[in-house]
């Protein structure tokens, strides 16, 4: 399977806005019914697989979920393995994974080295009971771990399973999933919240379970390269950058990401979206963030930054302080895992020196949101 | 609280001063790993 990062194109199709989940955190404001049509998405393949990259072409197919119009995504996918196309190119599908049962499963294991899913799973049963109810006794685990034994799982934190995050980020390993994603929801009014303790305990226990478990891939919370803090400036990119194309069946139109079509904030929005550069983030900064010393660190939605607050740089203040504890934390990882080597890298050198940058920052972090002070020892 | 979950700013620099030379002769590799960003 190739790393998304090292596509040098990528193409999102939408393919329905059905569903057959009702999830709390869903951010698709139509629950219209629309199905793609697979001439047009065909062409519009084709069009753009008429050119060849260098790394290929990341084609991702986009619900609602997906697998609703199996039958379709079947239909495009043949008719497109059965041209003569120069371009390397490689499907994605994010799913639900409780529609893949039979001849979808039969269909999809003989074709695993052309289409990769990605699973959107919240944690166990019980949380995924909060998050999505009925969906977690109808996704067949085993089958997708034997066709794709490096299959990527999202997982969204609400404010609800927040205080089971540890526990579910361990079953999720559990189960056989090396690389987990987790993910604040963006549908969550975290400021009237007050779970900022309760997420500190949360990555605390996982913080010691991975130092315990080095053979264990942390969750992307502690894999993110605090290194990039030494940096003053923001080096942010926009996902969007490079060449990705969004087209939406729904509009017949094409939009910088799929997260800019209007089923997601509207028409209006959408062609505003259109006009906007995302290609100078670094002087689109604002403060606070942009003095923020976690800036590089603190990944965003540039266009969920649009349609919420108006701006393409401005963030989910609400969210600040959750983010922040995830950063101190990860500082804390990073300083034992660190210490804890025997051959560090030159990478680790470099984070090292970030630690020694900002430990203070960390102290403060922890004093100010969570009235924590022993957490940094000035004497050894 | 944990002593594994405690930050020593007195133990960082003991733990730099030993790369201090591979620092200073690998600066162009470390460079290269994070490119975006130059060296102080
Ligand atoms: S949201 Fe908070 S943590 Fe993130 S860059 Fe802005 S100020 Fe820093």
């Amino acid at each position: 399977m190739k790393a998304s990062k090292t596509y040098s194109r990528k193409v999102y199709i939408s393919t329905n806005s059905t569903c057959n989940l009702n999830c709390k955190y869903c951010f698709e404001n139509e629950k219209v019914k629309f199905e793609f049509n697979i001439d047009e998405a065909l062409n519009i393949l084709l069009e753009q697989l008429s050119t060849q990259t260098i790394y290929g072409t990341q084609i991702s197919l986009r619900g609602g979920e997906p697998f609703m119009v199996f039958h379709k995504i079947k239909h495009l996918c043949e008719s497109l393995w059965s041209q003569d196309i120069k371009e390397y190119y490689h499907i994605h599908i994010t799913t639900n994974g409780t529609l893949i049962h039979g001849d979808i499963q039969k269909w999809l294991s003989s074709n695993r080295d052309k289409i990769t899913l990605k699973l959107s799973l919240d944690g166990d049963r019980k949380s995924s009971e909060i998050n999505r109810p009925k969906s977690f006794d109808l996704i067949d685990f085993h089958f997708l771990l034997n066709t794709w034994p490096e299959m990527k799982v999202n997982t969204t934190i609400t404010a609800e399973t927040l205080p089971y995050l540890a526990e579910n980020i361990k079953f999720i390993n559990s189960l056989g999933f090396k690389h987990i994603t987790p993910h604040f929801s963006i549908m969550t009014d975290w400021k009237n919240c007050n779970l900022g303790n309760t997420l500190y305990k949360q990555l605390q226990e996982l913080h010691n379970f991975y130092l315990k478990n080095p053979d264990i891939e942390p969750c992307s919370f502690f894999l993110s390269d605090i290194s990039c803090t030494l940096n003053d400036k923001s080096c942010h990119q926009a996902c969007n950058s490079g060449e990705m194309k969004a087209y939406d069946m729904q509009t017949r139109k094409y939009y910088p990401c799929y997260m800019c079509f209007p089923s997601i904030g509207g028409e209006k929005i959408a062609e505003e979206f259109k006009k906007l550069d995302f290609t100078n983030l670094e002087e689109l900064e604002e403060y606070p963030c942009k003095a923020c010393t976690f800036l590089n660190l603190c990944i965003t939605c540039y266009a969920e930054n649009y349609i919420t607050r108006g701006s393409l740089s401005r963030r989910d203040m609400s969210l600040c302080k959750y983010q922040k504890i995830v950063f101190a934390v990860l500082f804390n990882f990073e300083y034992n895992r660190i210490l804890s080597l025997t051959n560090p890298s030159p990478n680790d050198v470099l984070k090292m020196m970030a630690i020694k940058k900002h430990y203070k920052e960390i102290e403060n972090i922890l004093k100010e949101e969570l009235q924590i002070t022993s957490q940094v020892e000035v004497n050894t | 609280m944990d002593a594994q979950t405690t930050i020593q700013p007195l133990r960082i620099d003991a733990w730099l001063a030993q790369f201090q030379d591979i620092e200073c002769k690998t600066n162009d590799t470390i460079v290269g790993i994070t490119c975006w960003y130059t060296f102080g």
